[in-house]
């Protein structure tokens, strides 16, 4: 690699960085309390609710509807959804099913006894959070917007190795020179926490611009594959809830067409994840690996007939595995500790990057890298 | 052995090559186990951060 070469580099390093820098540091900053989400939520709402017969029969998905419909004349389900750690079934109704998310009504109920079960705390702190790290509070544009920051931050980090080669060759691996200049301190210390840090990041990284486009892959799914599985069928008016075949029944149906997969949501006929004459049950595995992949099943909703099963494509498996390997949620206490660890010492990337081009800005003192002057100084990594 | 360490450590890329692969290996692992392979999982993971802490307490010697 000669000086052109290098000088390239760093000019692609430094401007990608710059770039994405400030809203990097907003994503590992708010990105570190949602590792630990689960314990945070549960230690700001201690209430502890239990169901009524704790080692009682459940109650059916028919009469759990029915109750949820009891409770909302005149509208339609959309949606049916299952807590994991507690026997708690989650409707969510609406005036129509195509109902913007506004007009939708969500409610819990207690399967044992099929009470209203109290809302969980709503527009906490970590709602906030989520909603920043997600979209900034723009929806669609702000994802979008975060995932282009992403992929400035991944051309980063490539040109961030390519940099560490040229500027290591003559130095060994883990030296921080402290005792030196203050602007060699930083830059060791980026150089070092970049580099040990770089295969990570990218998987975080790549996996964050994975989950900013759910919407686009998520809409291009039920264009290109719900609307196959379904082609022939009648277009007509989703039927009246009154006209359901057995919700309990179609699920069996279901889950003996996947025996290996557990139930994870039903949508109902006329909402965006289905169709107008079906149940669609989603699936998920039962293994840390496939519990993060859903399957659809179709279900005809007047008759309760299996329609078709089908496997997610592999856009579709490839945001499954996105929201883990980006949040690190998907292991025990040991593993988000670790994580939220990495997560500070990536804001040391970020920090040490920012500080050495706001020095190199300030300093008239020839860069010791020999680079171009607006050049991050090549922290490579 | 310790030539051979110190050809390691000035070679540019074989120890952040594996530790990289160290990453990679946790991430796959804490993927598809769980259980007690969580742990090494987590391990695997923690080797980069070792790196730094083993950096940071030879800083004096070697700055």
């Amino acid at each position: 690699m000669d000086a052109g070469d290098v000088r390239r580099w760093s000019l692609v390093h430094s401007w990608t960085s710059l770039l994405c820098t400030p809203f990097l540091l907003m994503l590992c900053l708010t990105g570190l309390p949602l590792v630990f989400h689960h314990e945070i939520e549960e230690l700001l709402d201690p209430s502890e609710w239990s169901p009524a017969h704790p080692d009682g029969p459940l109650l059916s998905l028919d009469a759990i509807l029915a109750e949820a419909l009891a409770r909302r004349p005149g509208e339609v389900p959309i949606f049916m959804s299952f807590d994991v750690d507690r026997p708690v079934v989650n409707v969510t109704t609406g005036p129509t099913a195509d109902a913007p998310g506004p007009a939708m009504h969500f409610a819990s109920f207690d399967r044992t006894s099929g009470a209203l079960v109290p809302p969980r705390n709503d527009g906490g702190v970590m709602d906030f959070l989520l909603q920043l790290h997600t979209d900034l509070f723009l929806g669609l544009p702000g994802m979008l917007f975060l995932g282009a920051m992403g992929v400035l931050f991944l051309v980063s980090l490539v040109s961030g190795v390519v940099l560490y080669a040229p500027f290591m060759r003559k130095r060994d691996f883990g030296v921080l020179r402290t005792q030196r200049s203050v602007r060699l301190r930083w830059l060791d210390w980026h150089d070092l926490t970049g580099i040990v840090l770089v295969a990570w990041v990218l998987v975080v990284g790549l996996t964050g611009v994975v989950n900013t486009l759910a919407t686009p892959i998520v809409d291009y799914w039920k264009y290109d594959q719900l609307a196959d599985l379904t082609a022939g069928s009648a277009h007509g008016a989703p039927p009246a809830p009154e006209a359901f075949a057995s919700l309990d029944a179609a699920v069996a149906r279901a889950q003996a067409a996947a025996p290996a997969m557990q139930l994870q949501f039903v949508a109902f006929p006329g909402g965006s994840f289905s169709t107008r004459d079906h149940f669609a049950v989603f699936l998920h595995g039962d293994t840390p690996l496939t519990a993060h992949l859903i399957t659809p099943a179709l279900l005809d909703a007047r008759s309760g007939a299996f329609v078709a099963l089908r496997e997610m494509p592999w856009y579709v498996k490839t945001l499954g595995l996105s929201g883990p390997l980006h949040f690190g949620d998907y292991g025990g206490l040991g593993l988000k500790a670790v994580w939220a660890l990495l997560d500070v010492v990536t804001i040391v990337v970020l920090v040490s990057g920012l500080v050495l081009w706001v020095r190199r800005l300030r300093s008239t003192a020839p860069d010791p890298r020999g680079l171009p002057a607006g050049a991050l100084g090549a922290e490579g990594g | 052995m310790a030539n051979r360490l110190r050809r390691l450590r000035r070679a540019t890329f074989p120890v952040p090559g594996l530790l990289g692969l160290a990453s990679l290996a946790g991430l796959s692992l804490a993927l598809f186990v769980e259980g007690p392979l969580d742990v090494l999982a987590a391990a695997l993971l923690a080797v980069p951060l070792l790196a730094v802490a083993l950096a940071w307490a030879g800083r004096e010697r070697r700055g």
